[in-house]
């Protein structure tokens, strides 16, 4: 590989057009320019790099890359798109909607009852202008030190999302949904979404998001460049909160996505997070958890099922910086074909957090001769009354499963992508959205049997 | 009010009763200045009387370690704190190896005597080399392992009569260009253990290496090699420890395991440096078609150590174990592991790590399993069990699996927790004090390792163990 | 519940004891008792559980207490014993006379009281004739040969119907629910306790075990040995005979009385103890004790 050194520099100009264009305030802007130095200074990952272990973007210019954004949203009918009537069609009793896509308009529903109670839905730039007070003191701190160059980029121009607030006591027992279609983004350009949620103390809020470009900009040839996506995603679950939070990809192999989603959890709040990675080229998210205050807890769970060309990185923080506080992870990953997958994952307690309860399990199972997956479950324990403990395998299908499923008359590959889904259901039955598992369940067999939307999987 | 089950908050911290920690007074046969440069280098082989080709290695050795960073990972703090300009390089402690104990200075032998080196020979080894700063001064090995055509001895002997088969073999398990204490190790080494056995010969009692640091700010270098030809067994023992100065020595060892077809080596090191001695090893296997290579690793002592002995199995049906314990006090960072390299079908790998923090100190494992496409049918399992006996003690594991190839079975389970207080409470029901019950506790957990020892050093395992936890007041 | 408070009066318990039988209050004046719990509370994390329980045991006395699960006797064993989680916030524990509240629990061992653990603990990696070579040091204050250690250990071994190799086992670590309360009654009889408190040892067992284990603990009794017998069922006492038998109900001892009142209990269940008005009960407790 020749070492081609890319400048991946943003004119500052980027920053001060897109905070004019928008008429942002001037906290905001100052918020922007803080991460775009930080930006400048921060090197361009490398695959030596720990947290990026052989994930290489090194060669991608950032500075090349056009922001694009979502059309607005209006309260009028779903864009027409086989994503969104199936995920409709799954979550036919929901609390809300939204969805954004870009280059054709959006969609944004509210049950009536709720938005009289307080609760805010809408995109960011709505929220930006009517309701900046309540997001400064979320978007004018700064960055957490071990925030990538992908992530200052998307603090420093990121210039669409959503905004959830839900006021303390309130409790949606329905989900909300939001999908965001990059599918019009064209080669070389980049999207920049950022999440807000805001679940109040005591109150409950499950918020399912899907980031789907399937065929999104491709341009045949491998030559074009890709679409970049960077997400933020940032949740305060406030005291004795509940909240559970479903963020799905499903990109073209065309599309470059590093995020970073950050959960803050109060006092007795529990935080349920599940991540399905079901395509993409390159996909990295790091997904952090910080339980603050004691009784806190968090599930975090994440399904990848690769394929193709398709390269996975992820990276589960969860830092226990309360005492009494618990956490458990369960990270599954599939791959077939080509595909590879890089997990890592750390727990991280501190001093004060005695009575700590951890767990994490990462397992990985091979399932093409060409996959690769690679497994680091890291422990940081600074208190000595606790409770941690971790594991991972990686391995093919049982042989003696195929074997019983076959003598039962099924080929062998319906007997494998039977026992993968069987794999991931185990993590998913414990996701409290119970509508959610045949979603994600369909969406993941779609894949792994290439079948068109709508047929129901064995399982 | 019930009594409060007394926490081991106040054991000693581990200098207080190193019993090792005793000084000489300096009298050597030759001392180099501080520092290194090419001349000291060139001086060390000229004193040895090298071959070329061995002077050209230190020399290209010392290139790389200066041009190499420091490592970015690990212990960056105390790493950085290394001042290579105030270590002496070499150190020879006397003119002559001795054969029999008489034969060493009187000083040097009192020492050995402390250690209870000769006494161990006389009941349990087959073979000893007592290495002091720089030079092995004692040397023995049983004749009728000789008659059967084992070869053991210092390094520097070893090159100068089996000069063939070191130059067969030297440098190429651990090219000096593998990390920076690596190259430094080639540029400066000294001493150290020479291992062949021949075909078929199994060498049931151990071999023992022990090794002693006297002078302060010292650096020791020694350079191991051991070849185990095909269907033969040798077991090789190394112990360490030096005085306690207020500043720090290094120890930078290389180790180079071969294990032919179907041979088997067991590498057992029982480490236990005074609080002063940067510990930084590099120790690596191969092992080639049905060998079986095991590092039984105990790390007491040391300021830092850093070491993570590896197997590299090449062969079919290759064999490889790691089995590690740390014990980290105040003061201490036990940054240890393993390192199993799977490049050949059906070939399998264990590795086992237990560790103990204490009194502020810190362990961590840190391993890697890497298997290669085409190494179908491996079988991999990482254990990592620690045990923190107080709030300000740390413990980290960082291990890493990377598998490129689906026929695998690769299993890593990690527990980290803190000294049950039922186990604690149902032994001091029986009249147990706290502290004998933390120790009974201890010694436990550290079990799986003491008993792959011979019974005498894990009598005194367990003995260095109970030291470390007199104190913990019941 | 007012009328359940008596049993904890003082005196009460001279009331109801059956003709002939020595009174545990009676011989207060000739042998002091090995002992004395008066009016116990204790708590678990701020949670009360033992609400004042008192009683008295004399040298050579088995005294067995009943009562469901959840009432409190495995709190006052783990108290006896001196758990560091159980905290006596009123009332004392007197052993030979002796307050006990402040003794951590291997001082209470040496002194020679015993717990035979409900549910004993698995110290993985140390082996039981480690273990209880320690043990019985610790407890008899010297250190015995390893023969004469072997010879005794084989005796009681013998007796328990264990085999050897379980002395190279590790403590508790995959043992069965029989062979760890053989450890334990073993333990015992190698560490010849004055006061033995043994906590549900009969649960878990088949009859056989049950029967040798039984065995092994008559084996011990004598003026040299009190035992208070914890127990949920009345089976153990088939083979064990205690001289008083009380019953534990929500942290206190509601009902004393003679080795009937287990065989009563048996019959009609620990509701009749609570769904008895007082009066009731006094004239059941005093039928059940009839000769």
């Amino acid at each position: 590989m020749t070492e081609t050194k890319t400048a991946s520099t943003i004119a500052r100009q980027r920053v001060d057009d897109l905070a004019a264009r928008h008429g942002e305030a001037g906290w905001l802007k100052e918020a922007r320019l803080s991460d775009w130095e930080l930006y400048l200074k921060c090197p361009m990952p490398t695959p030596r790099d720990q947290d990026w272990h052989g994930t290489d973007l090194s060669a991608l210019d950032l500075s090349a890359f056009t922001a694009v954004d979502f059309q607005p949203v209006e309260p009028k009918s779903p864009p027409e798109h086989p994503f969104v009537a199936r995920t409709l069609r799954h979550f036919s009793r929901r609390a809300g909607v939204i969805v954004q896509a870009v280059g054709r308009p959006g969609y944004i529903e509210l049950d009536a009852g709720l938005a009289a109670r307080g609760v805010i839905l809408c995109d960011l730039s709505t929220a930006l202008r009517e309701h900046g007070d309540r997001l400064r003191p979320y978007l004018a701190v700064p960055a957490k030190p071990d925030l990538n160059k992908f992530g200052l980029m998307a603090r420093a121009l990121f210039n669409c999302g959503l905004f959830l607030f839900v006021p303390p006591g309130v409790e949606i027992d329905l989900p909300i949904l939001s999908m965001a279609l990059t599918g019009g983004a064209t080669a070389g350009s980049a999207i920049f979404p950022r999440l807000i949620v805001l679940a109040g103390d005591n109150s409950k809020v499950s918020l399912i998001h899907a980031s789907a470009g399937e065929g999104a900009g491709r341009s045949g040839g491998g030559e074009s460049a890709p679409v970049l996506h960077s997400g933020l995603v940032e949740i305060q679950a406030g005291a004795g909160a509940r909240v559970s939070f479903l963020d799905l990809y499903q990109f073209g192999s065309n599309v470059v996505s590093v995020n970073r989603s950050e959960a803050a959890v109060a006092q007795d709040a529990e935080f349920t997070s599940l991540t399905v990675a079901l395509g993409g080229g390159t996909t990295k998210s790091d997904i952090a958890t910080y339980l603050q205050a004691p009784g806190a807890a968090s599930w975090v769970s994440g399904l990848v099922l690769g394929s193709g060309h398709e390269h996975f990185n992820f990276n589960t923080i969860e830092e226990h910086n309360a005492p009494d506080t618990r956490s458990d992870i369960n990270f599954r990953v599939a791959l077939g074909d080509s595909s590879a997958s890089v997990y890592q994952g750390i727990i991280r307690v501190a001093r004060v957090a005695q009575r700590t309860n951890a767990y994490q399990q990462n397992r990985n199972l091979l399932l093409g001769g060409q996959s690769k997956a690679d497994s680091i479950p890291k422990l940081e324990i600074l208190a000595d009354d606790v409770k941690c403990s971790h594991g991972a395998t990686v391995g093919p299908v049982d042989r003696d499963q195929i074997f019983y499923l076959m003598s039962r008359g099924l080929t062998e590959s319906e007997a494998e992508e039977l026992i993968v889904l069987g794999f991931f259901k185990t993590v998913l039955e414990s996701y409290p959205v119970a509508e959610a598992v045949d979603w994600v369940l369909e969406s993941a067999s779609q894949k792994l049997f290439r079948k068109p939307s709508g047929q129901t999987p064995a399982i | 009010m019930a009594a409060e089950l007394t926490k081991p908050a106040d054991i000693r911290s581990i200098g207080a009763d190193y019993k090792y920690g005793f000084r000489d007074e300096e009298k050597y046969a030759f001392k180099s200045g501080r520092g290194l440069t090419p001349e000291i280098v060139a001086k060390i082989s000229q004193m040895k009387g090298e071959p070329e080709w061995m002077l050209k290695f230190r020399l290209k050795a010392l290139e790389t370690f200066l041009k190499k960073p420091m490592p970015r990972w690990g212990n960056s703090e105390l790493l950085d704190a290394i001042d290579f300009q105030n270590i002496y390089y070499y150190i020879k402690p006397s003119e002559k190896q001795g054969k029999n104990w008489d034969e060493v200075p009187e000083g040097i032998k009192k020492t050995f005597d402390r250690l209870g080196i000769p006494e161990a020979e006389r009941k349990f080894l087959a073979g000893v080399t007592a290495q002091y700063e720089s030079e092995v001064v004692y040397h023995s090995i049983r004749e009728d392992l000789e008659k059967q055509g084992v070869i053991f001895l210092d390094m520097d002997s070893g090159l100068r009569e089996h000069e063939e088969i070191v130059r067969e073999h030297f440098g190429k398990v651990i090219p000096p260009a593998d990390n920076k204490f690596a190259a430094l190790n080639s540029a400066v080494w000294s001493g150290g253990s020479f291992v062949w056995v021949p075909p078929g010969v199994k060498v049931e009692i151990p071999l023992q290496a022990y090794f002693r640091i006297n002078a302060e700010n010292m650096g020791q270098f020694e350079r191991t090699l051991i070849i185990a030809e095909p269907g033969s067994y040798v077991h090789y023992i190394e112990g360490c420890t030096a005085p306690i100065y207020s500043s720090d020595s290094l120890h930078s060892a290389v180790v180079e395991l071969i294990a032919k077809k179907g041979a088997h080596i067991r590498y057992t090191t029982i480490q236990n440096w005074s609080k002063n001695v940067y510990n930084l090893v590099t120790k690596r296997a191969v092992a080639h078609e049905d060998a079986k290579i095991e590092w039984v690793d105990g790390n007491l002592g040391s300021k830092l150590t850093m070491k993570y002995p590896s197997v590299y199995l090449v062969g079919p049906r290759a064999h490889g174990e790691v089995l590690s314990v740390a014990l980290a006090g105040g003061e201490q960072h036990q940054d240890a592991g393993a390192k199993m390299v799977h490049a050949a079908p059906d070939t399998s790998s264990i590795i086992t790590s237990k560790s103990i923090s204490k009194d502020g100190g810190r362990a961590t494992y840190r391993g890697l399993v890497k298997v290669y496409k085409n190494a179908t049918n491996v079988k991999s399992s990482v254990r990592c069990d620690a045990l923190l006996l107080d709030e300000k003690s740390r413990s980290d594991t960082y291990p890493t699996m990377e598998v490129d190839e689906q026929q695998v079975t690769i299993e890593h389970e990690a527990t980290v927790s803190r000294v049950g207080e039922e186990q604690l409470f149902y032994l001091m029901s029986r009249g147990l004090t706290a502290a004998e019950a933390t120790t009974l506790i201890v010694n436990g957990f550290f079990e799986p390792f003491t008993k792959e020892l011979p019974l005498e050093y894990a009598v005194e395992l367990n003995r260095l163990i109970q030291l470390e936890m007199e104190g913990s007041v019941g | 519940m007012p009328n359940f408070n008596f049993p904890a009066a003082a005196g009460w318990q001279a009331k109801i004891v059956p003709g002939g039988r020595r009174l545990p209050n009676e011989t207060m004046s000739q042998t002091k008792p090995i002992l004395a719990i008066k009016n116990l509370h204790v708590s678990v994390e701020d949670k009360e559980i033992l609400k004042g329980v008192s009683l008295t045991i004399n040298a050579g006395e088995v005294h067995a207490l009943m009562g469901r699960t959840g009432s409190g006797k495995s709190t006052l064993s783990y108290t006896l014993m001196g758990h560091p989680r159980y905290k006596v916030t009123a009332g004392q524990i007197l052993y030979k006379g002796e307050d006990l509240t402040a003794m951590p629990a291997d001082a209470r061992a040496r002194a020679g009281i015993y717990l035979a653990f409900q549910y004993p603990v698995a110290i993985p990696g140390v082996s039981v004739s480690n273990f209880l070579r320690a043990a019985v040091k610790a407890r008899r204050g010297t250190e015995l040969t390893i023969k004469e250690f072997r010879k005794e250990l084989r005796e009681q071994m013998n007796r328990l119907e264990m085999k050897d190799d379980f002395l190279s086992r590790y403590i508790n670590d995959g043992f069965s629910g029989g062979e760890k309360k053989r450890l334990e009654i073993l333990q015992m009889s190698l560490l010849k306790p004055e006061l033995a408190v043994l906590d549900e040892t009969d649960s878990g067992l088949d009859i056989d075990a049950l029967k040798t284990v039984a065995g092994g603990i008559n084996a011990m009794t004598g003026p040299d040995l009190s035992v208070l017998l914890i127990t949920h069922y009345q089976r153990i006492l088939n083979y064990i005979t205690p001289q008083f038998v009380h019953v534990m109900q929500e942290g206190r001892i509601v009902l004393s009385g003679g080795s009937e009142l287990a065989h009563e209990l048996e019959a009609r269940g620990y509701d009749w103890v609570t769904q008895e008005p007082a009066a009731t009960t006094d004239a059941a407790v005093a039928q059940a004790l009839a000769p």
